[in-house]
């Protein structure tokens, strides 16, 4: 278990931005989806002991938060969403110097720094100050000073940020590369749902800090396959009777379009002799959740409480 | 065929828990620091040194051929020779502590750079003991290490002992001054360096704080009480302490001593309040 909360609350004020979370993350890479303003970056940063928390615990790689904290960091490779270089340093030195911080010999830390560099792609750029490079380059020299010591557990706080559409395809194949060769679990938070898609097996949809989906992401996608969303134009209150009485969850999404959970062992020919049976005019049937994104917006739409 | 492939390595090294974080930051800000700029001032904080060493050697010579006068002893006296070297060495460590301290957590500040640090096993004291030997170094490379070095140099060049068995407190006096002056001036540059989001604020508002108070000294200079507020003049006062000679100012040791804690105290409350290993969020 590479993450374990319990009851984890973090406070900002008045605002709670992680709101009582109780949550264990298995080992592998997870990704932590949400809207801006979600709580994870907050998660995240409390964690890292970054910003403090008000309320419950958490372990990481069965280490305390509480007591641990220096050791905690040490175990783990951190990937801010903020800029957070040193200026003056080259980028083989910025690495370096991260890896002597978390307790690498020099030698091994400068060793460790090129092949890092060369990974993440900035062999050709590593000597150059940090400050003159492209936000791109930033976001991978941090990507480098995060792995650099190998550590056990990975955070990545929207690591793809400011790419162009290549490098952050450079950046997923890596950190799918990281996931595959490496022998750490990754937490990468992102509000981009093809990322997560892209590079993890587990999801954890965070909405108002608080939980709102956690599962496998190919369980996501299989749970709402027996969703459709439904359109009918006439006797539509008799239509949705005879589906509920069928077993069927039906839920009105957005005016005449209501999501319908068939039950288990039936299929669509089930809708389709309701409006048989029921003389309702059959103007939609379509599955409801085609993707992640339909099931992140359905779930924060759900969690807002919002019509679809 | 590849020399090597691009994929990840894992690296099976071992961490070390190392209680010296601190030193890593001290390190690296240390060759970070050394720039032309900074070359240019260490190359004219060591004319005095020069002038300094020539004079003990013209002193010796002068005893050798023994027409030794009350006015040639006065310039090489032993213990105000030191005291009036590291009384005008303060200019430089005055210059380097802006040069080298000013930007040191300002431009942390400013690139969000406590983010890097503070996610590493980098305590809040690593962090400030780190960037204090930085300062602290180059502060020492103009004031104690040359006059260590004038005092070695003394003590080799003297025919006999004496001057030895007579001064030896002598080496402790310009160790213990210079540390005093370089810790007090090191804290207040970086605790400016912490209020100020860049580095040309930070230094601004150093070099007021070290030139108002004088300014206010001399024009109330028939009231004594008010040097206690100009830290150059609580340092020099401090000096002539530690040295045993007659003190430039009115104010009393007492005062001198509660000021130099107060303003120490100060500054570490200022760096503690600043630099925050956790963030706040409003």
């Amino acid at each position: 278990m590479s993450v374990n909360l319990e009851n984890f609350t973090v406070m900002y004020g008045d605002f709670c931005a992680v709101d009582h979370l109780t949550l264990k993350l298995p080992d592998g890479v997870t990704g932590l989806l949400g809207p801006n303003g979600a709580g994870k970056s907050s998660l995240i940063k409390a964690l890292l002991g970054l910003v403090e928390y008000s309320e419950g615990g958490a372990k990481i790689i069965g280490n305390d938060i509480r007591t641990r904290g220096k050791y905690i960091r040490q175990l783990v490779g951190y990937m801010p969403e903020d800029n957070c270089l040193v200026p003056g340093l080259t980028g083989v030195g910025m690495v370096q110097y991260a890896g002597e911080l978390c307790g690498m010999s020099r030698v091994e830390a400068m060793q460790r720094a090129h092949e890092v560099l060369y990974l993440v792609g900035l062999e050709e750029a590593r000597y150059r100050k940090v400050e003159s490079f492209s936000s791109g380059m930033q976001q991978r020299v941090k990507l480098a000073q995060a792995l650099v010591h190998d550590p056990r557990l990975l955070f990545l706080d929207e690591p793809a940020s400011g790419m162009d559409p290549k490098g952050r395809q450079e950046m997923l194949d890596l950190i799918v590369d990281i996931a595959d060769k490496g022998r750490m679990s990754i937490l990468l938070a992102t509000h981009i749902l093809a990322d997560v898609e892209r590079t993890c097996e587990r999801v954890v949809i965070m909405h108002r800090g608080r939980i709102v989906e956690d599962s496998r992401v190919d369980e996501v996608r299989k749970s709402y396959s027996n969703t459709f969303s439904v359109k009918v134009k006439t006797n539509a209150a008799e239509f949705y009777k005879y589906l509920e009485n069928a077993n069927c969850a039906v839920k009105n999404m957005n005016k005449d379009v209501y999501d319908v959970t068939l039950p288990k062992g039936t299929d669509t020919k089930l809708i389709l002799k309701a409006a048989k049976d029921t003389g309702a005019e059959l103007r939609k049937l379509v599955p409801s959740v085609r993707s992640l994104e339909d099931v992140f917006i359905k779930r924060i739409l759900e969690d807002s409480g919002a019509d679809f | 065929m590849p020399i090597f492939n691009e994929s990840y390595h894992t690296w099976d090294g071992y961490l070390k828990e190392r209680p010296g974080t601190w030193f890593v930051i001290a390190k690296t800000g240390v060759k970070l620091a050394w720039t032309k700029g900074l070359i240019f001032i260490l190359i004219f904080s060591i004319i005095p040194f020069f002038v300094g060493a020539v004079k003990i050697f013209l002193f010796s010579k002068v005893q050798d051929v023994g027409i030794m006068t009350p006015q040639i002893k006065k310039i090489v006296e032993d213990v105000s020779f030191f005291y009036d070297f590291l009384k005008g060495q303060m200019f430089y460590l005055i210059l380097i502590s802006i040069f080298t301290g000013a930007g040191l957590i300002a431009r942390d500040r400013k690139n969000k750079s406590f983010g890097f640090y503070f996610s590493k096993p980098v305590s809040f004291w690593d962090y400030v003991a780190g960037k204090f030997f930085i300062t602290g170094a180059y502060g020492f490379l103009v004031t104690g290490a040359p006059a260590l070095v004038l005092f070695i140099i003394k003590v080799l060049i003297s025919r006999d002992a004496s001057f030895l068995s007579n001064y030896y407190y002598l080496f402790f006096s310009i160790l213990g001054s210079s540390i005093l002056s370089v810790i007090t001036m090191s804290s207040v540059v970086l605790a400016f360096s912490a209020v100020a989001q860049n580095v040309r604020t930070a230094a601004i508002f150093f070099f007021t704080f070290l030139i108002l108070p004088d300014i206010l000294r001399k024009i109330f200079s028939n009231v004594p009480f008010i040097g206690v507020f100009s830290l150059t003049a609580l340092l020099k006062q401090a000096q002539a302490y530690i040295f045993n000679v007659q003190t430039p100012y009115g104010f009393s040791d007492i005062s001198m001593i509660t000021a130099i804690l107060l303003i120490l105290l100060l500054s570490l409350v200022i760096l503690k309040l600043k630099v925050r290993t956790t963030e706040v969020v409003s």
